[in-house]
């Protein structure tokens, strides 16, 4: 065991020495990141611009979803009639009903 | 051969895509410290990002190159670091240096690197990084070579944890307080993982050996 423990700490201490040299990765490696920066932003507007595009050419979409709305609010109102003469008797039978229900 | 790649790449840059940008930036901000850069580029001016790139390019290489499998996943994996540096930013909030903020990115991504890679089961290729430059001739550097590759097939056989322990632990020389405070695991936590990762090593190097 305790040669194992030698055998890996010699490895360890090896490879520790031993760095890949990453100076030619490391070469205009900002250059990169602007270029990746520049390509992520112009990502970002395009998906904007596209939703606004989108939203625009179904415009007439919503707009007739407006109109048919409003029609039929418009149409279910008008067969709402109220009648006022009904509403005036149930309220006028109540009034007696609760002056008749206390003995007054 | 990714190697020539890389060299061949670095020439033609050289000769033909060097932004002087750069070098006017490096004057720009050579008196600013890393709060005024992160404050410029919090504002807007992306130059003064590309000042904390070059500035701590070198240290996330140095991290991400401990488990990248090759060159290109390298790249990617520093360039990931940096962007999600850039998308944070504003999150930073300068009760550490920069330097370790960074830091806890590239280990955090080499992690997500590493899980990728295990789910993907790449095959690792030694020989797509540039070792360190060695005079191949003595015997002395070709068995240093060796011992290298034999410790990274080791590793590659190791749970992505386990093989973040090691390698910053063991190679990176990080404490263990620093592993943790970079993995975000408990101190605990990583002396445990510590202690079974070199137990499966060295069953693994046991069993290499018999065979």
């Amino acid at each position: 065991m305790k040669h194992n423990d030698d055998k890996l700490s010699g490895l360890f201490a090896v490879v520790r020495e031993m760095k890949p040299d990453t100076s030619c990765a490391e070469h205009n490696f900002e250059i990169r990141i602007r270029e990746r920066l520049r390509s992520e932003k112009e990502k970002q507007t395009r998906i904007q611009v596209q939703i606004f595009e989108w939203a625009w050419r179904l415009m007439p979409v919503f707009l007739a979803l407006v109109i048919v709305f409003g029609a039929w609010r418009f149409s279910s109102d008008r067969n709402y009639n109220v009648n006022f003469h009904l509403l005036a008797t149930i309220r006028y039978e109540r009034t007696i009903l609760l002056s008749f229900m206390p003995g007054v | 051969m990714d190697a020539c790649f890389y060299d061949l790449a670095a020439t033609v840059s050289i000769l033909f895509s060097v932004d002087p940008r750069i070098n006017e930036i490096s004057g720009r901000f050579a008196e600013s410290d890393d709060a005024s850069l992160i404050n410029a580029t919090l504002s807007g001016d992306d130059d003064a990002f590309t000042e904390l790139v070059k500035r701590y390019k070198h240290k996330v290489f140095g991290i991400a190159v401990r488990f990248a499998g090759d060159a290109h996943e390298l790249d990617d994996i520093c360039q990931e670091v940096f962007i999600k540096a850039y998308q944070n930013l504003g999150k930073f909030r300068g009760d550490a240096p920069f330097e370790h903020w960074i830091s806890r990115i590239a280990v955090r991504n080499c992690y997500d690197a590493l899980r990728k890679r295990k789910q993907m089961e790449y095959d690792f290729s030694f020989g797509s990084l540039d070792l360190p430059i060695i005079d191949n001739s003595s015997q002395k550097s070709r068995l240093a070579e060796r011992k290298y590759k034999q410790l990274y097939a080791a590793l590659e056989k190791l749970s992505p944890k386990d093989k973040m322990v090691i390698v910053l632990l063991e190679l990176e020389e990080k404490t263990v307080r620093e592993v943790a405070a970079l993995t975000g695991w408990s101190e605990t936590n990583v002396k445990v993982r510590a202690f079974r990762a070199r137990w499966r090593l060295r069953k693994y190097l046991e069993k290499k050996d018999e065979t």
